[in-house]
């Protein structure tokens, strides 16, 4: 896990460095939103695809699919609600926060 | 966004159910890594071209790591809830909860110990991951930036993180890498703790 994370970093990071420094041609800065949209759903597509060829999903999801759901929904929104509140009480900064107040 | 993401999901799983044969599944690993690292390279691209974000997080200090905290600790509780939905052991519910999207890691430490939990280790993780995706636009626009953290939890730092930049801002997308990769570490812990007392 540890070389996962330094290698994600690692291109983060030359990414950050090669355009604070100017080095990306403009052309290039101004199609990365539709590169990233391109790559994104291919990526999403792709999961999907390895989801769809996953026998042990599969094969599991008739048995124990509900109880899987219920928990993903469950766990997800109890998160969602406490950093909610945690961050209406905390960070004022609308920048991070969304300016999301009610 | 969710919709064209739902589109992309679905016919996904359509073409590895129906279309794609055996041998494309190795390749698709090697695929979304290759995709995920030009994300990511694409997305540093995109906070190197913003002089501010340093300064923005600056103010805001250690408060963010009330992030990764709240998300664990609502995770949790959200184990605990399910123990007594299901009644099933509590540290058991607690251990599947720890998983924080982490399907692969957490089902392998959880099934020596009971296959029947680490297969809904394994399958509420993948559901989380896939729920995170397709909800990620919907919390940005109507709950706020730093709940999209809190959906997905560990993907907040890989899968997660383009699709939280492509919704949010480049200071969530800082916080998310650092949660994540936070959120990511406490699985390797909290896990095997649970696992442990069962």
């Amino acid at each position: 896990m540890a070389l996962r994370v330094l290698l994600y970093f690692g291109i983060l990071a030359v990414g950050w460095f090669l355009s604070s420094k100017g080095k990306i041609h403009e052309s290039l800065m101004k199609k990365i939103s539709v590169i990233q949209s391109i790559i994104l759903f291919g990526l999403i597509y792709i999961m999907g695809v390895r989801i769809g060829m996953d026998e042990q999903i599969l094969s599991s999801i008739g048995q124990i699919g509900i109880m899987a759901a219920v928990f993903a929904l469950t766990t997800a929104l109890m998160s969602i609600l406490f950093v909610y509140a945690a961050r209406k009480k905390l960070i004022a900064d609308t920048n991070i926060t969304g300016g999301k107040d009610d | 966004m969710t919709k064209k993401i739902l589109i992309a999901l679905v016919l996904g799983i359509v073409s590895g159910l129906f279309i794609m044969p055996d041998a494309v599944y190795e390749n698709t690993g090697l695929l979304m890594d290759i995709g995920l690292c030009l994300l990511l390279f694409f997305v540093g691209i995109d906070l190197g071209s913003n002089k501010e974000i340093f300064k923005n997080l600056k103010n805001v200090g250690f408060k963010i790591l009330v992030v990764p905290a709240a998300t664990i600790i609502g995770s949790l509780a959200g184990g605990i809830i399910c123990s007594f939905i299901f009644d099933i052991d509590l540290f058991g519910s607690l251990a599947i909860a720890s998983g924080l999207s982490w399907y692969t890691l957490s089902a392998i430490i959880i099934t020596p110990i009971s296959s029947e939990l680490g297969t809904v280790a394994f399958l509420s993780n993948v559901f989380r991951e896939v729920m995170a995706f397709v909800a990620i636009p919907f919390i940005a626009k109507h709950i706020g930036y730093l709940e999209t953290i809190a959906a997905g939890a560990a993907i907040s730092m890989d899968t997660g993180l383009p699709m939280i930049t492509k919704n949010t801002n480049q200071e969530v997308a800082v916080i998310s890498f650092i949660s994540g990769v936070i959120l990511s570490l406490t699985v390797t812990v909290l896990v095997p703790i649970f696992v442990g007392l069962i």
